[in-house]
């Protein structure tokens, strides 16, 4: 009988991991049947990546600033696994800034410095030797060294969710949106042509409630810090939300759906208002990069 | 032996769950998020008939995004709904498929709920048990 077990799970687990599969046969015939236990709800949050809001600053005119980056030189002070997580994060939005601005130098040495810090949280996929290898490979064409970041992002995310790390998966993206937003917030000058960055950072309010959302869902040991930084950071973003806001609609257009607004045109931001959420991310940040 | 059979299933399940659901995607669906680039997150579920997940996700004014829905073929026709934040209803399709995918042109940063759910039990995946459900996202200019 024990025999026969081996056997038994041996087979299952093996025609578990056969991918291609065949006619609707019931059961064990579908790559990806799982099980018949107790019933389940999931709720994913998803914010925009380093690369999404770089894309957005860009198109809003924002230049790019070396100074404002991480210093590679600094990954060395971070040991603890929470921390390089947070610190990822932080060095993942500085290599998707650097190479949405085409910044090829910048791109290698970040992402060697995201392989590196990988390799000392033991994560064995994303970036990683053969990620590096091919951006040098691409160096000159800026579509491939885009999407070999993501690919990498994403490879590293389905890495930490497979190998039960969760909250370290989280704690890259936490990292990640606050540098992407420090990167914008710290570029703003004092005059209205940068109205439009400050709309860009106003309008994430939502993606940092989702945000929240995430910190809130997985358990780690700075979390009530994390916690307690958002949500002051979320009370300065409110301050200069419009006040009549209201829910949008989606539209088909052709084969496109359009997310339009009821919202009137948007009120005029002040640096004044603005220095609030400036202050705040800021704080966030030195509290992330701290030693 | 038929409790062995529910023991290993339950077994080999709970360790290949994940595994699976990022081998299906990769090779079954990904691709079809060409030439948008993603947002780096994988979210996948375990979806049993008439269970449903939810994404909560930010569009930004200015981008095109495109949302891939990524599902077993026993699951049946799976239903893509879009909720505002007040969790009204603002569109609704099905999953052709395996794959399906819907872009969108945001004309006003928002965030929406994107639900995801499996239909009822029927006679085609009564015994199928659950499966897997991916959504991802992906943006352009």
């Amino acid at each position: 009988m024990k025999n026969l077990s081996i056997v038994f799970i041996s087979t299952l687990l093996f025609m578990a991991c056969v991918t291609k599969h065949e006619e609707k046969k019931k059961v064990v015939d579908d790559p990806v049947l799982l099980e018949t236990e107790v019933s389940i709800k999931e709720l994913f949050y998803a914010v925009p990546s380093p690369m999404e809001l770089s894309t957005l600053f860009k198109k809003a005119g924002l230049q790019f600033e070396k100074s404002y980056l991480l210093s590679h030189e600094e990954m060395s002070h971070y040991h603890e696994s929470e921390k390089m997580a947070l610190i990822l994060g932080v060095y993942g939005a500085d290599l998707s800034y650097s190479s949405i601005f085409k910044r090829t130098q910048e791109s290698m040495v970040y992402m060697t410095v995201c392989k590196d810090l990988s390799e000392s949280l033991g994560i064995g996929s994303g970036f990683n030797e053969q990620m590096v290898m091919r951006l040098e490979a691409n160096i000159e064409n800026k579509d491939s060294i885009i999407s070999i970041i993501a690919s990498s992002f994403l490879d590293m995310d389905s890495y930490l969710k497979e190998n039960k790390q969760s909250e370290h998966a989280s704690l890259v993206v936490i990292g990640g949106w606050i540098e992407g937003i420090y990167l914008g917030t710290s570029m703003i000058r004092s005059n209205e042509s940068d109205q439009e960055i400050k709309e860009i950072i106003r309008d994430q309010y939502g993606s940092l409630k989702s945000l929240i959302k995430l910190a809130n869902s997985q358990s780690y040991t700075s979390q009530s810090q994390i916690a307690m930084l958002l949500a002051k950071l979320e009370s300065a973003f409110k301050t200069i939300q419009p006040s009549n806001s209201t829910s949008g609609t989606v539209q088909k257009e052709g084969e496109l759906l359009v997310l339009k607004s009821t919202e009137e045109d948007s009120q005029f931001i002040s640096d004044a208002d603005f220095e609030e959420i400036n202050e705040q991310i800021k704080a966030i940040r030195n509290t992330i990069i701290q030693h | 032996m038929k409790k062995l059979l529910i023991i290993a299933l339950l077994l080999s399940s709970s360790l290949l769950t994940f595994s699976q659901c990022k081998s299906f995607t990769k090779k079954n669906c990904l691709p079809a998020l060409q030439p948008f680039i993603s947002n780096g997150q994988m979210n996948a579920a375990k979806l049993a008939p008439g269970e449903s997940a939810e994404l909560q996700i930010s569009f930004s004014k200015g981008l095109k995004y495109r949302l891939l829905l990524c599902t077993s073929d026993f699951l049946g026709e799976v239903e893509m709904i879009i909720l505002d934040q007040n969790k009204n209803k603002l569109f609704n399709d099905q999953v052709e498929k395996n794959t399906s995918f819907w872009d969108f042109k945001a004309e006003a940063s928002q965030v929406l709920t994107i639900q995801v759910k499996a239909p009822e039990n029927t006679s085609e995946n009564e015994l199928m048990g659950l499966g897997c459900v991916t959504i991802m996202s992906g943006f352009q200019e």
